[in-house]
């Protein structure tokens, strides 16, 4: 364990650099400039943009912009929005409950109903009842979050009333609240990722189901939901584990749409926001805080897949 | 203008009752934006959306304000008064109010404000008080602003954000987060602000007009999608919601069980022309344009049609400034005369894009990539492309699109034109020199609407001031710095038991402007409780029996 950190670190560390500077880079690039945004409404004069240019630290070297910035940033403060006034690390802890649960809730569902259905799917290969899952598996993956998203505001908010069509309650303020304002959200990406573990998971047991061990499994007898769950199950489960891992970790870029149709004041919605009035410091900042969930997550799958099966340990 | 208007098919009758009935006091109301604010700092927030201006008009005041007849009143001034030239203007403030943290508006708070927020480099105000040279103060509660030039239409600078007081205590004690807690004088005060989320304002108990407000609490949430924001509605989430979106009107006038109030804007979509790109810089093309163009089936891709009437000037309609004589010579719809002015450019040796004699006008079309204004540049090109030119569309997202207008690195690009402000500022804006005016974003200049600006910016008279705006309009039927679309449309929708969203007065009784681009005035809106909406149902009903038998 304390072997693979030591290995793993400093490529951790290398491109959470990497993708720091480039982020950087790429930002400043755009076209459009921050002090235009801001002052857009009001008129701009060539005085004034060099101004707020200047009170923005604009118009020092794009690299000295930038180590200045990676100073603060390896103390804790990735600075402070212009636009906003916000501190940016402050912005990006007070939404990620919302953009994490979102997601976590969505991978849950996902999961609750992919697992038993590749299950059944990969028990009947070939049947009817395969052919009806794999064209719903293909159907949710075709439709786009976006349009999941009004398809379920318009039957359980605005017919059903069941579900609220936008917002937020925090946990705190209320968990019943809470559980029902990201139900549609959760859903609306979980549909689509419930596809894909479906798919997933149904081909590595069709896979598996045609091991040796499974058929000496049957051969003594045992039953078929044992073998599903007990024998099949966890080694089909490795590209499923991986897959969630990365869609963990990017949960973020999928909640984008979803958090700005729902209104939800997550991580997804702050990014979005922020780069269309070229708040550079606020996205960085979002950027390097999903590089570093994309490492550490995958890091972590890593270390499952020892978990999940001695062999790996072993051949480690 | 009635919600119940034949302009489509299916419409309902949801108008507000014409008398809101007594007003109520308590309840708690949740209204749904268009989108967030960046920054409630006056001076450094982007103040100029319809979803910020009707939220500043909870927590803000403005010192001036216009009136159903469109003259400037003050409102938290208690007077605004010119010496001579209008080069002088004395504000004077009420007695006795206080900004939600008990600091006193007075003198001294009101000239802070202006020098730190407002008349300072960096500031996004900034360029709107170009005018005034300083602020002195006068006594306890009076300032003097000096102008560099004479002004008459000075009070307009005063009715948005460089005329909402802040107080200075707040300012300087939250410093570089100032802009996340808001203390105004306005008839609610902040709780909580989760942005991207909701604002939660309350009640302000020592509001300086008696009596008001009505609601105990206001919680605004801002919606982006459309969609999402009336579904909101139906669903009961929301109590109140506003869009300026032709098609999400249309979707409105047809929604029983709500209210529907609308409001016209001066404010009209329109390709703008650069006078100093060829070949857009010859006015005969920027005229073929114009002639090419069927503002009704701009309007109808629009999702417009029976919404927005065509525009052809800064003023629609319902404007005091508006001029028919204006709207009978803007040139549209003639394909022939189009076609007739594209084939004397093309012809013309001297031709200003340096093509060869015969040669086609090349154009390019910048627009945004949001799908009706998609739709839109499609049609444009559709338009022009019938008429001889050859125009190529270029989609970019706002920020460059705003990037390229200001630096001038664009030919034609679909923009909004005009707003609800004074015609001296519009026009004194669009029209400017561009190197004192940096709004001048067509480059246009013309010695006639200087010589008009003057009599605007000097000459007090309604009457000579609204024939400089019609000689200004005239001109720029033969100019054609941009062509319309049509007059936005503003509307905010309520659940019934929602009153008085438009018909809010001034201390002395008289009736405001009513609710420009969906910015309504809260603290004279309320909510019938449970009790007083089932007695007005039943007294309804009981009507209605009355009638049938």
């Amino acid at each position: 364990m304390s072997g693979l950190l030591l290995r793993k670190l400093p490529w951790l560390a290398g491109t959470l650099l990497a993708v720091s500077f480039f982020t950087f880079l790429l930002v400043s690039l755009l076209p459009g400039d921050p002090a235009v945004m801001i002052l857009g409404a009001g008129g701009v004069s060539p005085e004034a943009v060099a101004a707020l240019r200047a009170e923005m630290g604009l118009d020092r070297p794009l690299l000295v912009r930038y180590f200045d910035w990676l100073g603060s940033a390896l103390s804790g403060d990735l600075g402070r929005s212009p636009m906003t006034g916000q501190a940016v690390t402050d912005a990006i802890l007070s939404r990620l409950p919302v953009t994490i649960q979102l997601g976590v809730m969505a991978i849950i569902i996902a999961l609750l109903l992919a697992v038993p259905l590749a299950m059944m799917s990969a028990y009947f290969a070939g049947s009817r009842f395969d052919r009806a899952i794999s064209g719903l598996g293909f159907a949710l993956m075709s439709i786009p979050s976006f349009m999941m998203a009004i398809f379920l505001i318009l039957i359980f908010a605005v017919s059903l009333n069941i579900f609220p069509a936008t917002g937020w309650i925090p946990f705190s303020v209320s968990p019943a609240g809470n559980l029902r304002s990201a139900m549609l959200p959760a859903l609306s990406l979980a549909m689509i990722e419930l596809a894909l573990y479906m798919r997933l998971l149904r081909t590595d047991l069709i896979t598996t189901l045609q091991q040796d061990y499974i058929t000496l499994a049957r051969s003594k007898g045992l039953p078929n939901w044992l073998i599903m769950f007990r024998h099949a199950l966890r080694p089909s489960s490795f590209s499923l584990m991986t897959v969630v891992g990365l869609q963990l970790g990017g949960v973020i870029s999928g909640a984008i749409i979803i958090e700005e149709i729902f209104a939800l004041p997550g991580v997804g919605r702050l990014l979005y926001q922020s780069i269309l009035q070229r708040d550079l410091l606020m996205v960085q900042g979002i950027v390097l805080f999903i590089a570093t969930a994309y490492v550490v997550v995958n890091f972590l799958v890593d270390l499952g897949y020892s978990l999940l099966d001695p062999r790996v340990r072993h051949a480690g | 203008m009635s919600a119940c208007s034949p302009g489509g098919g299916g419409y309902v009758d949801n108008a507000p009752p014409a008398d809101p009935g007594q007003p109520v006091y308590g309840g708690h109301l949740r209204v749904a934006l268009e989108g967030e604010t960046n920054n409630w700092l006056p001076g450094r927030g982007n103040h100029v959306a319809p979803a910020a201006l009707t939220v500043a008009m909870a927590l803000f005041d403005p010192l001036v304000r216009l009136d159903h007849e469109g003259r400037f009143q003050p409102y938290l001034a208690e007077s605004v008064t010119p010496n001579e030239n209008f080069d002088v203007w004395t504000v004077r403030l009420r007695p006795g109010v206080q900004f939600h943290d008990g600091t006193a508006l007075d003198a001294e708070a009101l000239k802070w404000n202006f020098d730190n927020l407002h008349k300072r480099q960096g500031s996004v105000t900034f360029g709107s008080i170009r005018d005034i040279d300083r602020m002195e103060i006068v006594d306890d509660l009076t300032v003097n602003y000096f102008l560099t030039r004479s002004v008459v239409p000075f009070p307009d600078m005063l009715t948005r954000a460089v005329g909402w007081p802040v107080s200075p205590t707040a300012v300087q004690r939250y410093g570089e987060e100032a802009g996340l807690y808001p203390v105004g004088t306005g008839p609610f005060q902040l709780v909580e602000w989760r942005r991207d989320d909701r604002l939660e304002l309350r009640r302000n108990d020592n509001y300086w007009r008696e009596g008001l407000p009505y609601l105990d609490a206001i919680t605004f949430r801002p919606l982006p999608d459309e969609d999402a924001r009336v579904a909101s509605l139906i669903s009961g989430d929301m109590d109140v919601v506003q869009t300026l979106r032709q098609h999400i009107v249309d979707r409105l006038r047809r929604m029983s069980g709500i209210y529907l109030y609308e409001q016209l804007g001066n404010s009209s979509g329109s390709a703008i022309f650069n006078a100093h790109r060829p070949p857009v810089d010859d006015y005969r093309v920027r005229q073929a344009l114009a002639w090419a163009v069927d503002p009704e089936a701009l309007v109808e891709v629009l999702g417009g049609r029976g919404i927005s009437p065509v525009q052809t000037q800064y003023f629609n309609e319902d404007s005091v400034w508006y001029s028919p004589r204006v709207a009978a010579a803007w040139p549209q719809k003639d394909q022939q005369r189009a076609r007739e002015l594209v084939s004397e450019y093309i012809n013309d040796p001297q031709r200003s894009d340096g093509l060869a004699v015969g040669e086609p006008i090349a154009l390019e079309l910048m627009c945004l990539p949001e799908q009706s204004l998609v739709d839109l540049a499609q049609m444009y090109q559709a338009l022009w492309n019938a008429v001889g030119f050859d125009v190529r569309l270029r989609q970019v997202e706002q920020a460059t699109q705003i990037q390229s207008v200001i630096s001038g690195d664009y030919m034609t690009t679909c923009w909004r034109t005009s707003n609800e402000q004074d015609p001296y500022i519009i026009l004194n804006n669009d029209f400017g020199p561009p190197d004192v005016q940096p709004l001048n974003y067509t480059n246009f200049t013309h010695p006639l609407i200087d010589e008009k600006l003057t009599v605007l910016r000097t000459e007090p008279d309604f009457d000579k001031r609204k024939a400089a705006v019609e000689e200004v309009m005239m001109l720029l039927t033969e100019q054609v710095p941009n062509t319309w679309t049509g007059s936005t449309p503003s509307a905010v929708a309520t659940q019934p038991r929602v009153r008085n969203i438009k018909d809010w007065t001034f201390p002395d009784g008289r009736l405001g402007d009513g609710m420009p681009v969906a910015q309504v005035s809260w603290a004279q809106v309320w909510m019938l409780d449970e009790e007083s909406w089932l007695a007005e149902q039943a007294a309804v009903s009981a009507a209605a029996e009355e009638a049938g038998e």
